[in-house]
């Protein structure tokens, strides 16, 4: 999977936002002689709210994170190589073993790109920079780090925290393309392009739910995806359950598929 | 075209009608032509959260017609040109019965909630600018649909549907996502004298607002960036694009191996 072109196009994309943040964050930090002047290196990686690129980035996310894997069901069957596989392994391993194989390559897309950028703002920045990127005096900045996810961890330490949040947006983003992945098994999915808009549709409604006040936190994937967002409406409980009834979802899906084609 | 595909933009209308209008009394038409046509949105970062919802009528309607003559290329294609005697008249013919397909898709979209807002009786006065909007915002919306649908299928046909597909959303979206930033980049002043950086992006010539007339009683409704762009120019523009892709494609069409085709397996 990790071979075609949808994934590495995929990872040459994501790779080519974390470089030109990385630059663009060289640049700014060049001319800044004083370190305190400096902005904390931690909020200014792709995926923190003040970043651009990162910005740019979101725009994309829905289709970048299902482009890599979306029609792998929809390949395997026109090429016949389903057959022989299901074949070798049986159905359940092979439908199984799909799901898992989905999961960890868009984990790798939406991890590693962003551990080297944060790794390489490791070497090249100040870790003892402080400044916040918003200009608000640092006292009001202290205020709103406890509207940050894993807040605690973030004053434990910084480097810890980017890690686990990149990770966790690596898990997000392997759960969102393996339901895709497990709704492409479905009948009316002929073409590859139908494949792409489960998950546009789905962040779309959930977007919509907050707009029209159905639920009293954010639904909005921008708000929520991103590091270092400020606004205190958020339901960590209820997205963690919402991304368990995917993974639930998906499993089912895959469980009628396993025996659909069996013989009674 | 199968008629139940019709259900999706009439569903959709509804949905943005609820999600806009449901607590809103005294809707005037213009007012649901704007926020169909990412009114909304302006050139600072947080509207680009405002764009995702305007743009879903663009990406159904992508979906929707994005294999309309690409399918043909797919199962079965040289049993099927085997008894087509010219393919490029084939082509522009199947081309025109899309666009009419897009009309009707994009007329369904935004009569649906001027009918909602008209039994639930909370519609305004109609005056004669609502019906110009209406009518701009059906020429305008169809021509974009029809040429962004057309490179897909083009591309489909080149390449394979995926890649057409990815590649018009991402440089839709990127557009869209040029103009949320040029506040951030460019002051007001800097952006109202240089009018190029807004009628130079495909994407601004979807959002009615920041356009300008000559007819004072449409002018005073748009025209929110103070920039000279005329609703006429985009209309122009998009027309002239669209008959370019359309002979592109008939050129692409005609030149193409039959034996080759079908990429959705590879």
């Amino acid at each position: 999977m990790m071979q075609r072109w949808p994934f590495i196009l995929t990872w040459y994309v994501v790779f080519g936002i974390t470089t030109i943040n990385f630059c663009k964050n060289v640049m700014t930090t060049q001319r800044q002689i004083f370190i305190s002047e400096m902005f904390d290196i931690t909020k200014t990686i792709t995926l923190s709210d003040w970043s651009e690129m990162g910005y740019f980035f979101m725009i994309y996310y829905p289709i970048l994170v299902v482009f890599p894997t979306s029609y792998i069901m929809l390949h395997d069957k026109d090429s016949g190589i389903q057959t022989y596989l299901i074949g070798r392994l049986g159905r359940k391993n092979y439908y199984f073993g799909k799901l898992i194989s989905v999961f960890i390559s868009t984990f790798i897309i939406f991890t590693l790109p962003f551990i080297m950028e944060f790794l390489l703002e490791l070497v090249c920045f100040h870790l003892s920079s402080n400044g916040d990127p918003s200009n608000i005096t640092y006292d009001q900045a202290l205020r709103k780090i406890e509207y940050y996810f894993l807040h605690d961890l973030y004053l434990q330490n910084k480097i810890v925290y980017v890690v686990v949040i990149i990770t966790i947006f690596g898990i997000v983003s392997g759960i969102f393309a393996v339901f895709n992945v497990a709704l492409s098994t479905l009948s009316f999915m002929k073409y590859k392009i139908f494949t792409f808009v489960p998950v546009y549709l789905l962040l779309y409604l959930l977007a919509l739910c907050e707009k029209n006040k159905i639920f009293r936190f954010t639904t909005n994937y921008m708000f929520v995806l991103r590091a270092f967002e400020e606004s205190p409406n958020k339901n960590y409980l209820c997205y963690g359950a919402f991304l368990l009834c995917l993974i639930i979802i998906s499993i089912l899906l895959m469980v009628r598929k396993c025996k659909k084609g069996e013989l009674k | 075209m199968r008629k139940r595909i019709y259900i999706i933009p009439i569903l959709l209308g509804l949905l943005l009608f609820v999600s806009y209008y449901l607590n809103v009394e005294n809707i005037s038409l213009r007012s649901i032509i704007f926020t169909f046509s990412f009114g909304s949105v302006e050139y600072y970062k947080p509207y680009i959260t405002e764009v995702t919802f305007g743009y879903i009528q663009i990406l159904i309607s992508h979906f929707i017609f994005g294999t309309y003559i690409y399918k043909h290329f797919c199962s079965a294609s040289v049993y099927y040109f085997s008894r087509t005697k010219k393919k490029k008249k084939w082509y522009y013919i199947e081309s025109l019965k899309m666009y009419l397909n897009i009309f009707l898709y994009v007329l369904c979209l935004i009569t649906v909630p001027v009918l909602a807002a008209i039994v639930t009786g909370k519609a305004g006065k109609i005056l004669a600018a609502d019906i110009l909007f209406f009518l701009y915002y059906l020429v305008v919306y169809s021509l974009f649909i029809f040429i962004t649908v057309e490179i897909i299928n083009l591309l489909s046909i080149l390449w394979a549907s995926n890649a057409g597909f990815v590649l018009v959303e991402i440089i839709c979206l990127t557009f869209f996502g040029l103009y949320t930033i040029l506040g951030e980049v460019f002051d007001e002043a800097y952006i109202t004298g240089h009018s190029w950086l807004v009628r130079w992006n495909p994407a601004c010539h979807l959002i009615i607002k920041i356009h300008s007339s000559n007819w004072d009683f449409l002018n005073e409704s748009i025209n929110r960036i103070f920039i000279d762009f005329p609703l006429s120019e985009s209309v122009i523009v998009l027309g002239l694009a669209a008959i370019a892709v359309l002979f592109a494609g008939g050129f692409l069409v005609s030149h193409i191996d039959m034996v080759s085709q079908n990429k959705e397996g590879e």
